[in-house]
């Protein structure tokens, strides 16, 4: 042991740098490997915790039974059921009933219920909790504060409720006033479906009193709560399987009554929080992957560097008569000097980092473990750390025990390879490369490191080590263009007259090692390819959330009760620059495949509409025709109302009985969509005067109707009907807000459609004007009807030009400029559309099948083919520069609308967790590398100094200053930091560009749409670049420095060199 | 004639006190143009410390060392080292060659430095290597050289720049007996075709007889001169 202390004092310098790189890199690798473990069962936690209440919780409702006996042998057969919990995880049950049949003096559903254990999830705000009453006295209850308020109720007030089963009025007493602690949490959901149907409550009464005047015809329901803390893992599949199971299996094999129905998301969860922890694996893989390869190589780099310092002294060793074991044993003396301090302070470091990590993530609400993490770490964090500081041993150790050869050979082999060493790592660099362009092509087929079907898919290995490979792989191959640079760098130096240069260029030249370089290369290429691949997930899911919304904003209607915005007022919003509408639908595109159809104002696509550059043509927009518009009879522009007189007029013979429908006229609101107005429904022979209001600015565009012939089943007299039936509007006026009238005739552009029953006969019909006549026959017993429209409509007919997505095209066949029939959903005819142009993907509609049409156009369309004045369902909002939270407050402000605000959306992928989780990964692997090859080159800077000492000596007698010495080493550190950062980067870049989009995956494991798009940034990029190239340099200069001092203070003396 | 070198007096005291080594006590000597000069002595005597003295690599602690005409005692750093560029040639013991440079290469290091052109420099790095022998092995990196090539390749190196000053200390102390024979044979031969003269301190007593004079150094002094055979 004194010799090994002896000979660690001469080198204690380089050991300390060596010890120091070890302990950093032992604990990065420790902090890292912790955190790619902790960081998905985290995410599931706060996963769970998030997900809605139906997702967590497992409900079970019945009808209440008849009477007390049955409530409680139904609560004890449900309650039996969760006795070992649910899965192995404690379950907390808690059963509530309410009545349906008492009803609110205003005709609202009231809630009463009783509620197990209300005390324990709400406050009593005033009074008391409801205790039973004498007969004859109103039940007690305690209400919610919300309805407290709503219904302008207080404690010792009295709640009107008539029960529907008596019709006998059942009013209830306040006698406390609650509000709910965890509002959104499980325990709710006993009562939540009767208020979620509009009903008030729930009216919280006694128990007993429940059973005794409300049980009939009640529902009772239990809750199943699993602990949330326990949700995560396999704990949370046990709690699926058995959920499923309770939900998919028969009540009475259960021991539960027949009207039981079980409903629990528990397996979508679990299905939806197994997909996504792969996901977060696999994008934690990758930078744990780097780190390990970083962390790895520079541990063996600071081994090699340090058995190189001894090499001689084993040769000389060996050549004394060392034995293997003796120089084994020295080496590990050594050795155990370096990785004592990283094997015991490893662990605490990785523990403060991982602290440092949790401190970051909570702010996000995520916690990285249940339990505050140890100060001197966790016994995982030890063991990796020890198996770290162990490896750093055995490389230490490795070569003095190995067999040993002459000097000469060792020297030969460092500074002329042999043929078989260089075939052998020409090999290693062949398969690393041929490995890679596997992996690569597989990761570009599979579109994703994860495979298999849905429901078992696995993080397949190669695919996800392909990164790393293809790091190692173009770094393999820079090495070898490396030596053509530094010789290119000779040949340059050597036409100059510096000494200095070509010293310092002849030793970047013909380096024993490229260690260094080696670590500086992949160190920067870890840190871009990490940059790289965080930025273009960050761009991804701003990508994502644009193309979902679609638009800045985009509004529909929360409920189909709620009026239709007017445009108008939506562009009046602050911030709101434009306006689009827009319908939906879907299209039938073959057999197995739908496409979203999106009919939107094409002339405000461009403006309103975000779709990414790359999956439209600019200027697509423009290769639409311009929307084609129905023609018709402009209203003057200030018009308000339609004015005149319908006639339903029928003449004939027989015993059917003539009927009209409504009368409808179709307005062009004035941006091409069609509004349907009714006129009345008029009786036969009976004038029916209308004065209905009109958007102004309309163009009247069509007239329809339809008629029908009743025949009475009980009179069989022969003869059908015979005769004419005709409808007549008279007097049509547009009369404007002062009541002043013009008259409005028909356009001589209509023609008339009519489509009847197969046994009517319809003769000539004849048309004058606004005057529709028809000759009418028919033998038949049964009701027949016909329908007419007046309208000009041939060209609406024609089929409308459409913008697709290439799985329309692969799914109909076709081509552009082709016409094609799709299908329709919702009952309505087939629409044929005529291909214009392409589009990768469709904003907002999800699928890879799209349409896009002109409103207006299809409008028409639909209006010539099925009478249906199609009208907008959307509305798409632009919003100004620097004003979109101001439009947003705004919309959010108006009553009855849904909102899609990509802003929020944006907010929401770029601030889930687990994203932020894997970011953070990728950034500390980024800044893992950075400082590891800091420490590195550290250490080989002082190695090489100590290598150089006698170089330098010699150098200096033979008549060079010790500044041309200093700048020789300058120069040969310069140019290989420069070839090494500039390698890095291109190897980096260059694997960033093949991999980086295929490794961006949404939550469920899928493509992002649009494909996510490879981004570089400066700053991530060549950031940790420059920081290295300015280390390198800098210890070049210590480095340069140092030496300086020492050849002026020391020249090689005679006797001295060695 | 006029000495090439000329040492008065000089003396070199290393360390201070109770711990002081007196390795040279005030030693004079000259060498002529031309003259091989072996110093002779034990391990310890103090032959190498005078060596350094003589070629500029250490400075004396008392008396003084003329080289060519300069004083050595007197010089600044940076004269000493265009001395030991263009007067003063250098043999090692270890030889001194730079591992990743060939046999070549290490021959034109001196001339680089002092800018010569590379077409001279190229012409007179192969006339030197055919001169030592090693023609051949130009290529050829240290390793790839026996000991007694790579000396050859050190004293090629020496001669770079046509010293007129050779210092060798123990040139074939690492070398068989035959090929330091070889090894003094040539340095005989170069001092003999250029007149450079040579001062080599060796223990090697067969090698003395291809010294012109032979000068006993013991406990830092000379000793009686021997004169050398031949």
């Amino acid at each position: 042991m004194r010799l090994v202390l002896r000979r660690a004092a001469l080198a204690r310098t380089l050991l300390a740098a060596a010890a120091i790189t070890a302990t950093v890199t032992t604990a990065l690798l420790t902090a890292f490997l912790q955190f790619a473990q902790l960081l998905p069962a985290a995410g599931g936690r706060a996963a769970v915790a998030g997900a809605p209440v139906s997702e967590r919780t497992l409900f079970v409702t019945m009808s209440a039974g008849d009477n007390a006996q049955d409530l409680e042998e139904r609560d004890a057969a449900v309650r039996k059921l969760f006795t070992g919990g649910l899965g192995g995880v404690p379950v907390t049950v808690d059963g509530g009933a309410y009545a349906i049949s008492q009803r609110l003096a205003d005709g609202r559903s009231a809630v009463v219920a009783y509620l197990d254990r209300l005390a324990d999830h709400a406050d009593l705000v005033d009074g008391a909790w409801p205790v039973p009453v004498p007969r004859g006295q109103p039940v007690q209850a305690a209400v919610p504060e919300a309805v407290a308020a709503a219904l302008g109720v207080r404690v010792g007030g009295r709640i009107a409720v008539t029960d529907d089963r008596t019709k006998k009025p059942a009013p209830l007493a306040v006698v406390g006033v609650y509000r709910p602690r965890d509002a959104g949490g499980g325990y709710w959901r006993l009562a939540a479906a009767p208020v979620a149907a509009g009903g008030l409550g729930p009216l919280a009464v006694d128990r007993a009193e429940f059973l005794a005047r409300y049980q009939l015809l009640s529902t009772v329901n239990w809750v199943a709560i699993p602990a949330a803390d326990q949700l995560a893992g396999r704990r949370l599949e046990a709690v699926s399987a058995q959920a499923t199971r309770l939900r998919t299996t028969e009540a009475q094999k259960l021991g539960l009554d027949t009207s039981t129905k079980v409903s629990t998301g528990l397996d979508e969860l679990a299905g939806r929080l197994r997909v996504a922890e792969l996901v977060t694996r696999s994008g934690l893989l990758l930078p744990a992957l780097l780190l390990t390869l970083i962390a790895g190589y520079t541990l063996w780099l600071v081994a090699g560097l340090l058995n190189d310092q001894r090499r001689g002294e084993h040769s000389l060793l060996r050549a004394r008569g060392a034995a293997r074991g003796q120089l084994a044993r020295l080496a590990t003396g050594e050795a155990l000097l370096v990785i004592v301090p990283a094997g015991l302070l490893g662990a605490p470091l990785a523990a403060a980092a991982l602290r440092a990590a949790d401190r970051r993530l909570t702010t996000r609400g995520l916690a990285l473990s249940t339990v505050d993490i140890p100060m001197l770490g966790a016994w995982q964090g030890w063991a990796i750390a020890v198996a770290a500081a162990l490896c750093c041993a055995v490389a230490l150790v490795l070569p003095a025990a190995r067999r040993g050869r002459t000097w000469v050979a060792e020297q030969q082999e460092r500074f002329r390879p042999t043929r078989w060493a260089v075939a052998q790592r020409a090999g290693v660099d062949l398969a690393l490369v041929v490995l890679a362009v596997l992996a690569w092509s597989q990761l570009r087929q599979y579109g994703g490191p994860l495979t298999g079907p849905a429901g078992a898919l696995g993080i397949d290995p190669l695919l996800v080590t392909a990164p790393a490979i293809g790091v190692l792989a173009t770094t393999a191959v820079s090495l070898r263009l490396l030596p053509a640079a530094t010789r290119g760098g000779v040949r340059v130096a050597e036409r100059r007259r510096s000494f200095a240069s070509l010293l310092g260029v002849w030793q970047a030249d013909r380096r024993p090692h490229a260690g260094p370089v080696l670590l500086l290369v992949l160190a920067v290429a870890v840190a871009a390819l990490a940059g790289c691949v965080a930025a273009t997930w960050q761009l991804s899911q701003r990508d994502q959330a644009a193309h979902e919304a679609g638009a800045d904003l985009r509004i529909s209607r929360a409920t189909a009760s709620v009026p239709a915005p007017a445009v108008a007022d939506l562009a009046a919003l602050p911030g709101v620059a434009a306006v689009m509408r827009a319908d939906r639908g879907t299209l039938q595109v073959s057999n197995e495949a739908t496409a979203t159809l999106l009919a939107v104002e094409t002339t405000k696509a461009a403006q309103v509409m975000r779709i990414r550059p790359d999956l439209a043509e600019p200027g697509l927009f423009d290769r639409m025709p311009a929307p084609r518009r129905l023609s018709g009879t402009a209203l003057p522009a200030q018009t308000r109302r339609l004015t005149g007189q319908l006639l339903f007029a029928v003449s004939g013979t027989g015993t059917a009985q003539a009927f009209s429908t409504d009368v409808a006229v179709y307005l062009d609101d004035g941006s091409g969509l069609l509004q349907r107005v009714s006129l009345g429904t008029p009786l036969a022979n009976r004038a029916l005067p209308f004065d209905v209001p009109v958007p102004a600015g309309s163009t009247l565009v069509g007239l329809a109707s339809s008629g029908r012939l009743e025949f009475d089943p009980f009179n069989e007299a022969e003869g059908g009907f015979e005769g004419t039936v005709a409808w007549t509007i008279s007097r049509l006026a547009a009369v404007d807000a002062q009541g002043a009238r013009t008259e409005v005739t028909a356009p001589t552009t209509w023609e008339l459609d009519t489509t009847a029953d197969q046994f009517l006969h319809l003769g000539e019909a004849k048309v004058t004007g606004l005057d529709v006549r028809y000759t009418v026959s028919i033998d038949a017993f049964m009701t027949n009807a016909w329908t007419f429209r007046l309208a000009d409509v041939a060209s609406a007919r024609e089929p409308v030009p459409a913008l697709v997505t290439p799985a329309v095209l692969a799914g109909t066949s076709k081509k552009v400029g082709d016409r094609v029939e799709l299908g329709s959903s919702g009952g309505t005819a087939p629409l044929e559309i005529k291909i214009v142009g392409v589009l990768d993907a469709l904003p907002s509609a999800p699928g890879a099948g799209g349409v896009v049409v002109d409103l207006p156009t299809y409008a028409g369309y639909r209006f010539a083919h099925e009478q249906l004045a199609a009208s907008a369902a959307e509305w798409w909002l632009a919003t100004r520069a620097g004003e979109h939270d101001r439009a947003a407050a705004a919309v959010a402000g108006q009553s009855g609308l849904a909102v899609v605000d990509r802003e929020a959306l944006t907010r929401r992928l770029l601030d889930d967790p687990l994203g932020i989780g894997v970011l953070l990964a990728l950034y500390a692997a980024a800044l893992a590398a950075t400082v590891l090859a800091g420490f590195g080159l550290a250490v080989d800077a002082r190695s090489t100094a100590l290598r150089r000492s006698g170089e330098m000596a010699v150098l200096h007698t033979l008549g060079a200053s010790p500044n041309a010495l200093a700048r020789a080493l300058v120069v040969e550190q310069a140019l290989l930091a420069g070839l090494g950062v500039l390698s890095g980067l291109l190897v980096g870049i260059a694997v960033a560009v093949a991999m980086a989009p295929a490794l961006v995956l949404t939550a469920a494991a899928r493509a992002p749409v649009p494909p996510a798009v490879l981004v570089v940034p400066p700053t991530e990029t060549g950031l940790p670049a420059l920081a290295l190239l300015l280390v390198a340099l800098l210890l070049g200069a210590v480095v340069a420095r140092r030496t300086r001092r020492e050849v002026i203070t020391g020249l090689l003396r005679m006797g001295t060199e060695q | 004639m006029t000495p090439l070198v000329r040492v008065d007096r000089v003396s070199r005291v290393f360390g201070h006190g109770a711990r002081e080594v007196h390795a040279v006590r005030e030693v004079s000597l000259v060498a002529a143009p031309g003259e091989v000069l072996a110093i002779r002595g034990r391990s310890g005597a103090g032959k190498t410390t005078l060596l350094n003295l003589i070629g500029g690599l250490d400075r004396p602690t008392a008396g003084s060392v003329h080289v060519a005409g300069h004083e050595l005692t007197a010089a600044d750093e940076r004269r000493l080292r265009r001395l030991r560029r263009d007067t003063i040639g250098f043999v090692f013991q270890s030889f001194g060659l730079i591992p990743i440079l060939s046999a070549a290469e290490n021959v034109g290091v001196p001339m680089r430095l002092a800018r010569r052109r590379a077409r001279e420099r190229d012409e007179r790095v192969s006339m030197l290597l055919e001169l030592v022998g090693l023609g051949a092995h130009a290529r050829q990196r240290p390793y790839e050289l026996s000991g007694g090539q790579q000396q050859r390749v050190a004293i090629a190196r020496a001669l770079a720049n046509e010293p007129k000053l050779l210092i060798a200390d123990e040139p074939t102390g690492q070398l068989d007996s035959e090929t330091g024979r070889q090894i003094m044979d040539l340095i005989r031969a170069v001092v003999l075709a250029r007149g450079t003269t040579a001062i080599v301190a060796t223990h090697d007593a067969a090698l003395l007889d291809l010294a012109d004079r032979v000068l006993v150094l013991r406990d830092g002094r000379i000793a009686d001169p021997v004169p050398a055979a031949g």
